[in-house]
C-alpha cells in the first residue's frame, strides 16, 4: 500500500494528446505547465502524450488520478469541465478500441476489469477548437490552460507541501 | 448465385479511418477496395523553421507507438545532413531502444488487437474475464519493454535524453543491471506467448510480393543497414525515394507506394523474409515452432513474425546489454559543426522500414523535410491482398468474409492518422 504523509496519498496528474494536432494536445500543454510548478513531492506530473494502454504504468501507488485531455463536448472552445469516469458512462461515443492503440476511457476500463484502477479517477475535459495536423493551440484553447492549471492545483489544495510518499508495495491485486 | 455486401466504414482495431468496401452481384466482383481516408500530415511544415536539435523531439510525437522510431530516424537524418559520425556507444545505446520499441509495440498488437480475432472476441475486454492470466501476461510484457525504453531513452514513450551525436543523460549501471535481469527472466512468459500464438490458427492464405526491409551485415536490420528487396537487391537509404515511388490513388486520400511491381510489403515479414538467418537462436526455434519459413507470403503470419521478433527483441536486448556492461559507459563529446546539407535516415521500426529526409541550412535550420511511414508503402500491398483473397472465399457467409477483410488489414498492423484518441462526451 502506498504510504503517505498525506491522507489523500500520492496523487498523479497525467496530460494526455498529441502536440501535433492543435488543441488535442492540450493535456500536454497544461501537464508542461504544471512541471514547471513547485508542487508537493506526493504530486507526480506526467506528460502522457500518446502513451495510450502504457498510462498504466503511472498509476501503480496512486491514491488518485488526475487526466488531462481534450473532450469534444459540444461546448464552447476552451471549456474545461470536470468529470469523472462514471459520470459519462454510456454517454462517450466513437468506435473503443479504434485505435491501434487505445483511448483514455479505454485504459481506464482495462485498468478497472484487471482492478488495477486507483481509487479516484477525476478527468479534465477542455474543449477543442480545432483539431489538424499543426502545433499552435487556438486562442481559446491558449486561454484554457491558465484556467485548466488552476482548478487542478485546486484539487491538490490539501496535500501537504512536504507531503512525500513512500510505495512499499503494490497497491492493486491483479487479476479477476 | 451469390450476392455479397460488405461495407467495413472503419475498420475497427486500426487506427484512423480505414474502410473495406466489396461488392459482389450474382457472383461476379464488382467492387473490392481498401479505402483510406485521412487528413494530410504535412510533416514538413511542423519542422521547417526549427533547429536541428527540436526536429528530433517534434517528430516523435507523430505516433505513440513508434515515437522511439521516429526519433532515431530523425537524428540519423539530422547527423547525415549535418555530416556527424556517431559513436559506437550511441549507436549501441539506439540499438538497444529499437529493440525496446519492437517489443512494446508486437506485445500490443499480437495479444490486444490482433489475438481477439484469433478467438473470436470483439476486442480484449471479453478476455480479461476469460483468460486474466493472459491480459496479465500481456501487460507485464508490455511494462517490461516500457521500463527498457525508459532506461534507455529517459521515457517510456517519447524519448528525451537521444539527442544529435549522443545521449543528454546515460543511464545507470544499476538501472542496467536491473532491466537485464528482468529480461533474462522473462522467458517463461516469452515461452507461454509462443505456445498461445502456436495455437490460434492462422487463415491459409499466400500472395507473393516484393518485401522490403532494411539488411545489415551485421545483425537482424532495425537501426541502421542498406534498403533491401526480395526483387531487386539491395540499394542505399539515400536512394529511397526511387524505391517508394510514392503516388496518389482516387479511392484514397493517403499516398501509396510500389517499386518493381504494383505493391510491396514491409514490416515483421518483410524482415523476416529478408533477415531471417540474423535472428536470435530462440527466435528461430520460435520461428519453426509457429511454422515459419521464409520466404513466407502469406501477410496473415506478419503477427506470427510479431511473435518471433518479440522473442528476438528480448534476447538481443540481452546481448547488446552486455557489451554496454562489458565496455562501460561514458560521458562523450557531442558539439558539433554546424554546415548546410541533406540527409536521409531510415529504421526499420514495427509496422516496416521508415524514412526521414531533411535539408538543413548553414545554422542548422531546417529548410525541406521529407517523411515516409511503413503504413503509406503498404496500403497498395493490402488492395492486392484483398483482390485476390476474396475470390477464394467467396463462397463462405458474408459475416465470415468481411472478418477475414478486416483481419488481413489487421495483419498489417496498420496507422493510418497517428494519432487522435479525442474523447466524444454527450453530456445530458
Amino acid at each position: 500500500m502506498c504510504q503517505c504523509n498525506d491522507p489523500a496519498g500520492k496523487i498523479v496528474i497525467i496530460g494526455v494528446g498529441n502536440l501535433l494536432l492543435k488543441d488535442e494536445g492540450v493535456g500536454v500543454h497544461v501537464a508542461q505547465e504544471l512541471q514547471k510548478k513547485s508542487l508537493p513531492s506526493a504530486v507526480k506530473v506526467h506528460d502522457g502524450g500518446l502513451a495510450g494502454i502504457g498510462l498504466l504504468d503511472f498509476f501503480p501507488g496512486a491514491s488518485k488520478v488526475l487526466l488531462i485531455d481534450a473532450a469534444e463536448m459540444n461546448l464552447e472552445a476552451g471549456a474545461v469541465v470536470r468529470f469523472t469516469p462514471e459520470e459519462v458512462a454510456g454517454k462517450v461515443s466513437g468506435p473503443r478500441f479504434s485505435a491501434h492503440d487505445i483511448g483514455l476511457l479505454e485504459v481506464l476500463d482495462l485498468a478497472g476489469a484487471l482492478g488495477q484502477c486507483p481509487p479516484e479517477v477525476v478527468i479534465f475535459g477542455i474543449q477543442p477548437k480545432e483539431i489538424s495536423w499543426g502545433t499552435e493551440l487556438s486562442p481559446e484553447v491558449q486561454a484554457s490552460i491558465s484556467k485548466v492549471t488552476e482548478a487542478v492545483l485546486r484539487e491538490i489544495a490539501h496535500v501537504a507541501p512536504n507531503a512525500s510518499c513512500k510505495v512499499v508495495a503494490k497497491t492493486n491485486t491483479q487479476g479477476a | 448465385m451469390k450476392t455479397i455486401n460488405v461495407n467495413v466504414d472503419h475498420v475497427t482495431r486500426v487506427e484512423g479511418h480505414g474502410n473495406i468496401v466489396v461488392n459482389v452481384k450474382e457472383g461476379k466482383i464488382e467492387e473490392c477496395k481498401w479505402e483510406v481516408v485521412e487528413a494530410p500530415r504535412f510533416f514538413e511544415a511542423f519542422v521547417r523553421g526549427r533547429t536541428y536539435l527540436e526536429v528530433s523531439h517534434i517528430t516523435s510525437r507523430i505516433c505513440g507507438i513508434c515515437s522511439i522510431g521516429h526519433t532515431l530516424c530523425s537524428l540519423q537524418a539530422t547527423e547525415a545532413a549535418l555530416g556527424v559520425k556517431i559513436s559506437e556507444q550511441t549507436r549501441l545505446l539506439r540499438r538497444i531502444l529499437i529493440q525496446g520499441e519492437n517489443l512494446q509495440s508486437h506485445v500490443l498488437h499480437s495479444y490486444f488487437l490482433a489475438a481477439p480475432d484469433f478467438v473470436g472476441a470483439p476486442s480484449v475486454f471479453p478476455l480479461v474475464k476469460t483468460h486474466p492470466d493472459v491480459v496479465v501476461r500481456a501487460l507485464r510484457m508490455k511494462k517490461l519493454a516500457n521500463d527498457l525504453c525508459d532506461v534507455f531513452g529517459g521515457r517510456t514513450v517519447h524519448p528525451i535524453t537521444p539527442t544529435v551525436n549522443g545521449f543528454t543523460k546515460l543511464p545507470e549501471v544499476k538501472e542496467i543491471k536491473d532491466i537485464r535481469k528482468r529480461l533474462a527472466d522473462a522467458t517463461p512468459d516469452l515461452e507461454a506467448t509462443l505456445e498461445l500464438f502456436k495455437s490460434l490458427k492462422i487463415p491459409a492464405f499466400e500472395r507473393e510480393t516484393e518485401y522490403i526491409s532494411l539488411k545489415s551485415k551485421e545483425e537482424y536490420a532495425l537501426y541502421d543497414g542498406v534498403i533491401a528487396s526480395t526483387d531487386a537487391g539491395t540499394t542505399p537509404v539515400s536512394n529511397y525515394r526511387n524505391w517508394t515511388n510514392e503516388y496518389l490513388v482516387p479511392h484514397s486520400t493517403a499516398k501509396y507506394a510500389k517499386n518493381v511491381r504494383d505493391s510491396y510489403m514491409v514490416g515483421a515479414l518483410a524482415r523476416f523474409n529478408n533477415n531471417h538467418g540474423q535472428l536470435s537462436a530462440g527466435a528461430k526455434k520460435a520461428a519453426a515452432a509457429l511454422g515459419l519459413k521464409a520466404p513466407c507470403y502469406n501477410p496473415f503470419m506478419n503477427t506470427a513474425v510479431q511473435v518471433v521478433e518479440a522473442v528476438h527483441a528480448v534476447e538481443e536486448s540481452i546481448r547488446l546489454i552486455d557489451e554496454v556492461l562489458d565496455k562501460g559507459l561514458k560521458e562523450e563529446d557531442r558539439r558539433i559543426l554546424l554546415k548546410a546539407g541533406r540527409g536521409v535516415g531510415a529504421v526499420d521500426v514495427p509496422r516496416g522500414i521508415l524514412f526521414h529526409d531533411y535539408t538543413y541550412d548553414k545554422n542548422g535550420i531546417c529548410r525541406e523535410a521529407n517523411c515516409i511511414i511503413p503504413t503509406n508503402q503498404n496500403h497498395a500491398n493490402i488492395q492486392k491482398d484483398m483482390e485476390a483473397l476474396l475470390p477464394q472465399i467467396l463462397d463462405q457467409p458474408q459475416d465470415e468474409i468481411r472478418l477475414k477483410l478486416e483481419m488481413l488489414v489487421r495483419a498489417y498492423d496498420p496507422c493510418i492518422s497517428c494519432s487522435t484518441h479525442l474523447l466524444k462526451v454527450k453530456f445530458v
